[in-house]
Formats: structure tokens, sequence, C-alpha cells
């Protein structure tokens, strides 16, 4: 298996302040991120455009500019975009069914947003956006959805269709969302967020002069019944072996809380049997990210790893976990290049 | 150019569980396909009060409890039950009693439309503050390969891939490189998607409906019929199926993917042009080796229209037989190029061209082209391509070959 680097990267974080509590549904608030689509994007990307798009496009290019990537005729094809989502964007999507119900007749919507309730929303805005043309992919996968791009995007470029990926998840976070969640039974403050990776084998990184910030070691998502603890120490230690790298070689391992009580013992009992660090939830900074948490304890990990902390070998690791029957593990070490076997 | 590695594995179709408006299971499929029968009905699943298009390709006669043996129905939306279904009668199909290893994938479009449409109802309603926590727990589109693994007892690898009206093409080809690059023996894949009203209200105000039947490729054409289904395929590598004694049904030769990157939901021929030149190369397979092509072929002005001048693009002013089972099934998003791999495949193993159903009158604008009008049509089908086009410019075009015994 040819090595797949990191390198770039491009993180919106919410910040704990910024919380809506106008309706009593909306549970306890939310952390939001702090930015101005309008300044960043342009009135005319952001018009017809939902936030989940908007808070990616930024990360998205916040990750071009950190690799060195410009895109332009000679690679735009040979470029891909994966997204990772929940459900794109419920807000979007209960926007355009209002109208269903309130108009004089149910099918007179807003044809401009009829886009906006698909799941590749966000990736098709990304292509139009930066002008990349290669295999656009959107993975739907909840809670896994960061690391489920990372490996639909590995997948892609081990089997030759794109030389780079830009890849991430993105979650919006708004009264609609909010009410969702509560009516879900999801307890916790809800977050909100986008991360994007760019990502490339090693050799395409080298050759066009751009530094591995993080080599991807292993991506697993798995089906399967996630209050067996037994089937999630399978998994990570699948992802431990496909990692060739030692446990105790994890400076950090970060975890997300799914709101089952079975399903987090089971998680943390899994951790325990396979690592001694204990996991970071990140919660108390980023809120539940959902479709994001994944994806932005990844572009931590990869900051802290390409930061130089601890040695050359460290690695890094993210477990995410969806009770709905499914696991992803990714397993990340500092890019320096003399590290490579 | 982009090309893949060198491929030490190759990939068959061992087995097919359409779950669709014109049959559900291969037998069913197959025959409804090949007699150009129609799936089409008024919609039965919602009011269709005030609207003025009421046609749509809904499976009325599915019943999850009847196909299902081991999720409970009732925990899932009906988007998962159809991919569920699907998986079951494909692993069924292909002589497998567990698929513990399988990777199994699935497209869509809107995910749980059904579900996301009745909860955004009950945002709107004014009697309560407060959705129903089954239905808000059921609509994260990841539930639909969620539902087909646990169906099928799988602990493989799992992935729900969002990209609209082509997702059973990347679907098809994710389990294909899976496969073909060594990381599982079998993957089951495919789509599925519902009909759901204000997905029916958005191609209604986009003027994309036709009134009563879909017609592509006709001069009288006026659109698409919304649809539903769920469909699978279990793939494997041909040395595992052989070992094993399954039947195949052809080998997936290859699939490309390429992104328009221009506008949101009208499609691009020199990107689908594109697409097809990626697939043929990387399916080795050259344009006049083309036996068949399962067109998109909605039955909008426009799709119809871009999509032949693309294929021109590529094979030249003659096209090989192009048809479109929309015109029998209606556009069934997430799962329709599932369907059309369906097709295919049974075209190839079964020696047929499935028909354009409705064709009347071809397009002058269309022609020459041979949309194998009204039923089936026998034929020796060594190669055929599969053509998924998406809102957002998603193309994914998968080659199907005939598998020498």
């Amino acid at each position: 298996m040819r090595s797949v680097v990191i390198s770039g990267v491009g993180r919106l974080r919410p910040e704990p302040t910024a919380t809506h509590n106008e309706a009593p549904s909306a549970g306890s608030g939310a952390h939001r991120v702090q930015f101005d689509p309008v300044s960043l994007l342009g009135r005319k990307f952001t018009r017809y455009r939902h936030r989940a798009t908007q808070l990616a496009a930024v990360a998205c290019e916040m990750a071009l500019k950190d690799a060195g990537l410009k895109i332009d005729d000679e690679n735009r094809l040979s470029v891909g975009i994966t997204i990772g989502t929940t459900v794109g964007s419920f807000a979007s999507t209960v926007d355009f069914c209002m109208d269903t119900h309130t108009q004089a007749r149910p099918y007179l919507v807003d044809a401009a947003s009829f886009p906006n309730t698909v799941l590749n929303a966000t990736a098709a805005g990304l292509a139009i956006r930066t002008g990349i043309r290669g295999a656009n992919a959107t993975v739907a996968a909840g809670p896994l959805a960061g690391i489920a791009a990372l490996r639909q995007a590995q997948v892609s470029l081990n089997a030759g269709h794109v030389g780079v990926v830009v890849a991430g998840a993105v979650e919006e976070q708004t009264l609609d969302e909010a009410w969702w969640h509560a009516s879900a039974g999801h307890e916790g403050v809800r977050g909100e967020g986008a991360a994007m990776f760019v990502m490339e084998h090693r050799q395409t990184a080298a050759l066009a002069g751009r530094s591995a910030r993080a080599e991807l070691l292993a991506a697993v998502v798995r089906a399967g019944d996630t209050i067996d603890s037994r089937f999630l120490v399978r998994t990570l230690e699948t992802a431990m072996r496909i990692s060739r790298s030692d446990p105790r070689d994890l400076i950090s391992v970060h975890a997300r809380r799914t709101g089952s009580d079975d399903v987090d013992r089971a998680q943390i009992a899994a951790l325990s049997a396979v690592t001694r660090r204990a996991p970071q939830w990140d919660e108390e900074v980023l809120g539940d990210c959902l479709s994001a948490h994944a994806a932005l304890q990844t572009a931590q990990l990869v900051e802290s790893l390409s930061d130089g902390q601890g040695r050359s070998r460290s690695t890094g690791l993210v477990l995410a976990v969806d009770p709905a029957g499914a696991v992803g593990v990714a397993v990340l070490r500092a890019g320096r290049a003399e590290e490579e076997s | 150019m982009i090309g893949g590695p060198t491929r030490p594995r190759r990939v068959v179709v061992t087995g097919l569980g359409p779950v669709s408006s014109v049959g559900i299971g291969v037998s069913e499929f197959s025959a409804s396909i090949r007699a150009g029968r129609s799936g089409i009905g008024p919609i039965r699943s919602f009011d269709t009060s005030g609207f003025e298009y009421t046609y749509a390709g809904e499976v009325p006669d599915f019943d999850p409890r009847a196909l299902l043996e081991r999720i409970d129905p009732a925990a899932w939306g009906r988007s998962a039950q159809f991919a569920a279904a699907a998986a079951r009668l494909a692993l069924r199909d292909a002589g497998l009693e567990e698929a513990h290893e399988a990777a199994v994938v699935m497209g869509t479009t809107c995910g749980e439309s059904a579900a996301l449409a009745e909860l955004v109802r009950m945002r709107h309603a004014p009697e309560g503050p407060a959705g129903d926590t089954a239905t808000a727990s059921q609509v994260p589109a990841s539930r639909l390969a969620l539902a087909a693994a646990a169906e099928l007892g799988s602990h493989g690898e799992t992935l729900t891939l969002g990209t609209a009206c082509s997702a059973g093409n990347y679907a098809v080809g994710y389990g294909y490189d899976l496969i073909s690059a060594g990381e599982t023996n079998t993957a089951v894949v495919g789509g599925a998607d519902s009909v759901a009203r204000y997905i029916h209200a958005g191609f209604h105000r986009l003027g994309a409906l036709a009134d009563t039947v879909c017609r592509p490729f006709d001069a009288d054409r006026d659109g698409i019929l919304t649809a539903e289904g769920g469909v699978a395929l279990v793939l494997e590598d041909l040395d595992s199926a052989r070992e094993r004694g399954a039947r195949i049904y052809a080998e997936v030769r290859g699939y490309g993917m390429t992104c328009d990157a221009s506008h949101a939901v009208a499609p691009d021929a020199e990107s689908i042009a594109r697409c097809v030149q990626i697939a043929h190369a990387r399916a080795e397979v050259k344009a006049d080796q083309v036996d068949y092509i399962c067109a998109h072929g909605t039955g909008t002005r426009t799709n119809d229209k871009v999509e032949t001048e693309a294929m021109r693009a590529v094979f030249g002013p003659v096209l090989p037989p192009m048809s479109s089972i929309k015109s029998m099934l209606g556009h069934t998003m997430g799962a329709a190029s599932g369907f059309g791999a369906v097709a295919c495949v049974l075209g190839i193993a079964e020696g047929f061209l499935p028909p354009t159903a409705t064709l009347a009158a071809i397009d002058s604008e269309l022609a020459p082209l041979d949309p194998v009008a009204g039923v089936g049509r026998p034929a020796d089908v060594r190669i055929a391509q599969n053509n998924g086009f998406a809102f957002g410019g998603n193309n994914a075009i998968t080659v199907f070959g005939k598998v020498e015994p």
C-alpha cells in the first residue's frame, strides 16, 4: 500500500460562547463557528448555498492554501473532493419543505434551493467554487463522516482515480438542527464546524514540493454491534495492524461520546484494552459536532503531530462510533519523510 | 491521464437483488424489463392534492417483513428497508448464506427522504414543539448501508455514498475498487431512495416532471417521473467465485468518475464525455467494443440531448444501441444507476438489450439512434456501459463485460 499523506489542513472550529438559545426546544444551546461567509466567500456564492457548504468552502480554501496547492488547468481534472455529512443540511430541507405546506400550491417551492436538499450539495458547491473537476464524492456517515471521508479518499487515490483529494467533513448547527437532535433525544451541547485535508501519495506531494504534515497510516470503517466491546477492540486492533505502528507510540487518542451509555461504556473498555492513553472527548471545546467531530479531532491531531510534539514516530488515533451500527478508526503519524519505511 | 495500477484481481457479479416497481427479485425484474412493463401509477404514498403532476414509480407491494430475515423493519426508514431488502435478495441470489466479511456499500440521493419529510411536517405542525423520537432517529442517510450490513450480519467495511443520482454507480465502483485492490473478497453494493412529497415538488417546480409517461429520447418527451426502490449486486473476486462454483452474471470491467463543476442541475456534455473516456480506459475497452449503453436517459429535454451529444463525442456519429430503463421504472434517484447496472448485467447474462419501452417517435434532433423501442431485443451483449449523472455534476460510468466460462 502506498503511503497517503496530508499536505494541507483547513478547519473552522466552533466558539463555546457562540450559542443560540432562542427556542426552548433548541436544547441547551450550541457551539457555533464565528465567521462572516459573505466577506470570505462573496455574496454570489453564499446566496443560494447553505451554512454547511459555506463552512466547508472556507475550510477547503484554507486547506488548499496551507498545502500551497493552486487549482489550475494543469491539475483540475486530477484533483477530487470528498465531503462527509449526516443529512447534508437539515435546515435547508426544512426551509424547502415548508413551502410545500404553506404556499398556495405544494409545488410552489424555491427551485433554486432544491439542490440544497440533496446530500451532495456541499461537494458540488466546492467543485464549482474551486474549479476542481476530478472525482467528486459525498459520504453520508454520521459521526464517522470524518474518518469515512479519509477512507474513501484513500481508496480513490490508491485506485488511481485522482492524484490529490481534498477530503473532510462538515456539520452545520441551526435552530432546525437543534430541534431535530432534541427530538431524537440527543442530550448535550451541539456543535458545528468543518475540517478539510489535502490528501495525496507521499511521492505526489514530494514531486510538487509540498511537505507532508502527517501520514494516514490507517482509516478503517466497519459495520457491527457497537454495544459489543469485543467488536470495537477487533476494529481498533485491525486499524493498529494496518498502521504497522506500536500502540505505545500513540501520543493522543480522540473519541466522541455517542449519547448511549452502553455504547460509551463499550468504547471506553475497548480503548483501554488497546492503549493506556486516556481518550480526549473534546466536547467542552467543540460541543458535539456529529459529522464534523472526528474531522476536527483529526485536524487537531495533525497539528500536534506536525508541531513536533513527541518523537518522529509519534502517532495519534481518532475513534468514532455510531450506535446505529458502525465504528471508524483513523491512525496518523507525524509526516516526516525520513520515517517512511 | 489518470490511470489505475495493474489490477491482479478481476471482479464479477454473482448476485442481483432488485426491489422495484416492475418486480421484486431478479426473475420478476428481468421478465418485466424484457417485456417493457411499466411500474408507473398514481402516487399513493402522499396526498397529491394541489399537485398538477401526480404519477410516480412507487413500490406499493414492498413488504419488508416478507423479505428481511434479521433486522426489524420498524426500526428503520423506508430507504434503509429498501437497501436491506435488496441486499438480502442479492445475497440469496448469489447462493450465499452469510456475508460476515462482505463490504456493504449503498448509494442514495436524499437518504431517508420519507422520514425527513415526516419530520419536517412535525416541525411545522402547530400542535407540538417536538418531533417524534423514532422518526428523528431514522433520518441520517448513513443508515442505508448500516441497515443492509445489519441484515447481512456483516462486520465488513461499510459506506453510504450520497452522490445523488449517480450514487448507485459510485457504490458499484467503490466495491469494485475494494475487491480489485484485495481489501475484501465480497462486496454487496447498490442504492436506494424513496418517493417523497418535497422531492416531487422540487422536480415539479423545475418543470422537469412528465405527465403520466416518461418517454426518453422521444420527440414528445416531457420529463421524469419520480420513483423509488432498492437495488443490490453481489460482487466477488473471480477466483473465489469460481472456486465456490458461483453463477457468474458478468464482470465489472471498471469505472470512471468526473465532476462538471459548472452548474447545480444542468448536465455538461464535455464532462460526461470525459467520464466515458476514463471509464473505457480504466476498463480497457475501446468505444467500438461497446454493444449496449444503458443511458442515464431521464426523459427531460436537456438530459437526453446532452447525453446523446456526449456519447457522439466519444463514439462518433453512430452509437451502439442506447436505451433508458427509466421509461419503465421512472427515476429511482440513488438507486437508478444500480438498476442500470442490473439491466446491463442481465443483458449480458441472458442475451438481450433492455428497451426504451415508451418510445413512440424518436426526437429527430437525437437521430440516428437505436433506443431499442418497445420490448427487449435478443442480442449478444459482450460489453455494456452504464451511465449515471447527477445534480452537482457528479458523473459516474460503469462498464460490464461477459466472462467466458
